[in-house]
C-alpha cells in the first residue's frame, strides 16, 4: 500500500536517508526502530509530504511522489495526506481549539461534512478513545496521555488507509504511556495499517507486526529480538 | 482661572465616570502651574539681557518663505527678507548683533513665552487675542487683508458674501479671527495649500495678507482679486515682562522709519506702498488706535467643552476608521509577505518599508495637495449629484492616509503573531490534508491574532494621538481645537488639560477593552451547549 523506492534525502549536504527502500502492507503494524538521529522522522515526514527528498519516489495506492526539484503534483499531496493520517511526538493540538474541534476541523474542512456530521464522528472517535467527558477541553487543560489519544482521534477522522505515528508516547510519563498504548493496541487489533517510530522495542512487540531498523541511511530487515536484549526496561532507551 | 478649569474637567471627568482620576488631574495641574511660575520672571530686565548678550535673538519660521525670511537662493546658507533687513537694521540701533531663531509659526507666542527668543518678527499680525499676551512695537509694515476667489465664480463679491461659505486662511492669524464665525473657515498651515485648494474648488474663497496673496494666489490664472477686506500691522512681539526692551526696540523702529531705512528694506522687496507712508509719521495715537481696546477673553466654558468634544469625536471618527482600514489591509500585506508569490512577498515588503521609513506627515500631504488633486474626485462626485460629499475628501483622506500608514506596522505585528504560531500546528493542518488558505484561516490566523492582541491595542491608541497630525489637510480635530481654544481664551493650561483630560478618556477604556478581550481569548472560553 506505502512503497518507497531509493529515497534519498540530504539537509545541506549531509545525507540523512541512503536510498530507503520499503514496501507496507494493507493491515498490521510496521515498527520502525534506530538510533536517535537517524532519520526515522524524517522518513515518516517525508511520506506525508510535510518534507521533500532527493532522489526516488513514494507512492501510496495511486498516489506518487516523486524526490528531485519539481514540484509535487497537489493532488498527490492531497490523496497521499488523506491516505496516512500523521500523530506526532508533541502531539500538535490546535491551541485554540477544543478537542473535539480538534478533530473535527478536517472533516468539516477538507471532506465538507456538515458541521453537525463532523461533531458526531469527532464525538464518536473521542469515545472511542476514551475522553467523551474531556470534549469540550482545551488542549492546555488536558494530560498529555489525553492529547496524544485526542491527537490519534484526530488523525483517525479523516478516515486514512495507514496511521503514521512519531514517538506517539515518548513525550509522556510512564504511567500516561499505558493509556496511549491501550489505543494503539486496540487498533492494531481492528488491523489498522500503521507505521510506528518507536525507540522502545518492547512498545514494537507488544503491538506485534514486523520491526524494520533504520540504521546509517538505510533500513535493516530484523526482528524484535534483534534489538537490545528483552529483559531491558523499555524505558531506558528513551534517551539514545 | 484655575478654578473655572478644575469645575469643567471635574465635571468633565464625573460624566465620563472616571472621578477617580481627579486627584491625579489635579495635582497634574498644579504640577504644570508650578513649573510655569518657577519660570525667571525678571520684569524690565530685556534691554540689559539682550545688551548683555550682545545678540537680539528673534524668532520667526522660514516655511513662511518670499518675501519674509527666506534661505537665499544662491547661498543656501544664508537668511534673506524684508524681516532680516528689519531685524539686523533694528539689532544694529540697540548696538548688538541680530540672530534668528527657527520656530514653528503657529507656536510662535508660546515659544516667545518660555523665552526661546527675545522677540517675535515674523508677519507677526496685531490681533485682538494676542493683545495682552504679548507687548506690540509700532509696525514695520502695514498689511490689506485680501479676499481672493475663483474666476468662474461671481458669488463671492464682498466679507458679507463670504457668510456660511468655504474661505481659506491660515491658522492664528488675523484672517481667520476676521473670519471665525462668518464663514466656514478653512484652516491651513501653509500659505500656497489655501490658493491650490481654492484653484481646484475645495473651498470658495481665500483671505490672507495680500504679501500672501501676491506671491501665491495672484499669479494663478483661475483666480481674481475680489478687494481688500480691511487693513492690518505686523509689529515686533515682546514678552510682557520686557517692557524696556519693547520700548528700545518701539525707538529704534522710529529712528529706522524716519530715516528713510524702512522705505528703502521695503522697496528692495517691492513692498512699498502708500499704506506704508502712515509708518513713518506713527504717533502714539495711532498706536493707541492699532491696539484698541482688546476685549476680555472669554473663560472656558460649556461652548469649549462642547467644541472639545466634537474635536474628540473627530479624532475618534478619524482614528477608528483608519484602523478599520489598516487591520485587513496588514492583514493581507503579512500574509502577502510571508506566503505570497515572490514578487508579490517583495511588493508587499516595499510598502512596508517605504510606509514605515517615511514621515505619515509627508504622506498625508502628497496624498492630500499632491495626489489627490489630480483624481479629479470633486468632479466626478459632482457629475454625479453627489457634490455633498465632496466636503468629506479632507476627512476621507485622513482615514486613507492615516490607515494606509498604519497598515505596515500592523503587517509587522500581524507577521509576528503569525511566525509566533509553533510550526507543528501549521504541520499538523497540513497532514490532516487542508490547504494552505485553510490552514491559515482555521489554525494560524486564529492564534496569531491573539499574539498581536496586545500590540494591535498600542498601535490604535497610538493611532488615537497621530490623528492630530490630520490638522495639515485641514481637519480640525482635538489637538487643533485645543490650540483654537488656547489662543482665544489666552492661555494653554486650561485647554491643555481638557484637550489631555479627553484623550485619556478615550485611549483609557480601549487599553480597559482590549485586556478584557485578551482575558478572554486567553481564558474559559464559553463551554459549547451539551447536545
Ligand atoms: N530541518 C532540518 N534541517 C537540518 N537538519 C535536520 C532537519 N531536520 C532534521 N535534521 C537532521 O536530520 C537528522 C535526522 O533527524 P530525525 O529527526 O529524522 O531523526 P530521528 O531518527 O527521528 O531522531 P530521534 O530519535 O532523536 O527523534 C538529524 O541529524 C537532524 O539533525
Ligand atoms: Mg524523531
Amino acid at each position: 500500500m506505502i512503497t518507497l523506492r531509493g529515497v534519498k534525502k540530504t539537509f545541506d549536504g549531509r545525507v540523512i536517508l541512503r536510498g530507503v527502500d520499503l514496501e507496507i502492507d494493507e493491515g498490521g503494524v510496521t515498527s520502525l526502530l534506530g538510533p536517535s538521529g537517524s532519520g526515522k522522522s524524517t522518513l515518516l515526514r517525508c511520506i506525508n509530504g510535510l518534507e521533500r527528498f532527493d532522489e526516488g519516489s513514494i507512492a501510496v495506492g495511486d498516489a506518487v511522489y516523486r524526490g528531485g526539484g519539481h514540484p509535487d503534483d497537489p493532488r498527490a499531496v492531497a490523496a497521499i495526506r488523506r491516505a496516512c493520517g500523521m500523530v506526532f511526538q508533541q502531539f500538535h493540538l490546535f491551541a485554540h481549539l477544543t478537542a473535539e474541534e480538534n478533530v473535527a476541523l478536517a472533516p468539516e474542512v477538507v471532506a465538507k461534512l456538515s458541521r453537525a456530521a463532523a461533531r458526531d464522528r469527532a464525538r464518536d472517535l473521542l469515545e472511542k478513545v476514551g475522553l467523551s467527558s474531556r470534549a469540550h477541553a482545551l488542549p492546555r487543560e488536558l494530560s498529555g496521555g489525553e492529547q496524544q489519544r485526542v491527537a490519534i482521534a484526530r488523525a483517525l477522522a479523516m478516515e486514512p488507509r495507514a496511521l503514521l505515528l512519531d514517538e506517539p508516547t515518548s513525550a509522556l510519563d510512564p504511567e500516561r504511556k499505558g493509556e496511549v498504548m491501550d489505543v494503539l493496541a486496540a487498533l492494531a487489533e481492528a488491523g489498522t495499517t500503521m507505521v510506528l517510530v518507536t525507540h522502545e522495542p518492547a512498545f514494537a512487540r507488544a503491538l506485534g507486526g514486523r520491526v524494520v531498523v533504520l540504521r546509517d541511511g538505510a533500513l535493516a530487515a530484523s526482528d524484535a529480538r534483534s534489538e537490545p536484549s528483552p529483559h531491558r526496561d523499555p524505558d531506558a532507551d528513551e534517551h539514545d | 482661572m484655575l478654578g473655572e478649569i478644575h469645575r469643567v474637567v471635574s465635571a468633565l471627568l464625573r460624566r465620563l465616570g472616571l472621578a477617580a482620576l481627579l486627584p491625579w488631574v489635579v495635582a497634574l495641574a498644579s504640577a504644570l502651574l508650578f513649573a510655569g511660575c518657577s519660570a525667571p520672571a525678571a520684569k524690565g530686565g530685556g534691554l540689559a539681557r539682550v545688551k548683555k548678550a550682545g545678540v537680539l535673538r528673534w524668532g520667526g519660521d522660514v516655511q513662511g518663505g518670499e518675501p519674509y525670511v527666506y534661505a537665499d537662493p544662491k547661498d543656501p546658507n544664508r537668511l534673506v527678507g524684508f524681516e532680516v533687513e528689519i531685524a539686523a537694521a533694528v539689532a544694529r540701533e540697540l548696538g548688538v548683533r541680530a540672530e534668528f531663531v527657527q520656530n514653528d509659526w503657529s507656536h510662535l507666542v508660546p515659544s516667545l513665552e518660555r523665552r526661546t527668543f527675545d522677540v517675535i518678527l515674523n508677519g507677526f499680525e496685531v490681533t485682538p487675542s494676542r493683545i495682552g499676551k504679548v507687548v506690540y512695537s509700532r509696525p514695520y509694515y502695514v498689511f490689506a487683508e485680501r479676499l481672493m476667489a475663483r474666476k468662474g465664480d461671481p458669488s463671492i463679491v464682498d466679507f458679507a458674501s463670504l457668510r456660511g461659505r468655504k474661505t481659506g486662511t491660515l491658522a492664528g492669524s488675523l484672517a481667520f479671527e476676521l473670519l471665525r464665525g462668518h464663514a466656514d473657515v478653512v484652516m491651513y498651515e501653509g500659505t500656497e495649500e489655501p490658493y491650490q485648494d481654492l484653484v481646484t474648488g475645495r473651498t470658495d474663497a481665500v483671505l490672507l495678507d495680500d504679501i500672501i496673496a501676491a506671491r501665491y494666489g495672484v499669479p494663478k490664472p483661475e483666480l481674481r482679486v475680489v478687494g481688500d477686506v480691511r487693513d492690518g500691522y505686523y509689529a515686533v512681539g515682546v514678552h510682557p515682562d520686557d517692557a524696556d526692551l519693547a520700548a528700545a526696540i518701539d525707538a529704534a523702529l522710529g529712528r529706522i522709519s524716519k530715516s528713510g531705512e524702512l522705505e528703502q528694506i521695503l522697496t528692495r522687496s517691492s513692498l512699498w506702498n502708500e499704506r506704508q507712508a502712515r509708518l513713518v509719521a506713527w504717533s502714539d495715537a495711532d498706536q493707541d488706535q492699532m491696539l484698541g481696546k482688546p476685549p476680555p477673553p472669554p473663560p472656558l466654558g460649556r461652548g469649549h467643552v462642547w467644541l472639545f468634544v466634537k474635536g474628540a469625536g473627530v479624532t475618534l471618527v478619524v482614528s477608528t476608521l483608519a484602523m478599520g482600514l489598516a487591520i485587513p489591509m496588514g492583514m493581507l500585506l503579512a500574509l502577502a509577505r510571508l506566503h505570497g508569490p515572490r514578487p508579490l512577498a517583495r511588493l508587499a515588503g516595499a510598502y512596508v518599508e517605504i510606509y514605515r521609513g517615511t514621515p505619515v506627515l509627508l504622506q498625508l500631504y502628497v496624498l492630500y495637495y499632491g495626489l489627490l488633486p489630480y483624481l479629479h474626485l470633486r468632479q466626478h462626485l459632482e457629475a454625479r449629484g453627489l457634490g455633498a460629499l465632496a466636503a468629506l475628501e479632507p476627512l476621507f483622506v485622513a482615514c486613507v492616509g492615516l490607515g494606509m500608514n498604519y497598515a505596515a506596522y500592523e503587517a509587522e505585528t500581524y507577521r509576528a503573531g503569525i511566525q509566533a504560531v509553533p510550526k507543528g500546528q501549521t504541520e499538523a493542518a497540513l497532514s490532516l490534508g487542508l490547504s494552505l488558505p485553510q490552514t491559515l484561516r482555521r489554525v494560524v490566523l486564529p492564534q496569531a491574532f491573539r499574539h498581536s492582541l496586545p500590540n494591535v491595542t498600542n498601535d490604535f491608541i497610538a493611532l488615537l494621538k497621530d490623528s492630530s497630525l490630520v490638522s495639515v489637510i485641514t481637519v480640525v480635530e482635538l489637538t487643533k481645537q485645543m490650540t483654537i481654544t488656547a489662543v482665544d481664551v489666552r492661555g494653554w493650561l486650561g485647554p491643555g488639560l481638557l484637550c489631555a483630560a479627553l484623550y485619556f478618556a478615550m485611549s483609557y477604556p480601549l487599553g480597559r477593552v482590549a485586556r478584557r478581550l485578551e482575558a478572554k481569548l486567553e481564558g474559559q472560553r464559553p463551554k459549547a451547549a451539551a447536545p
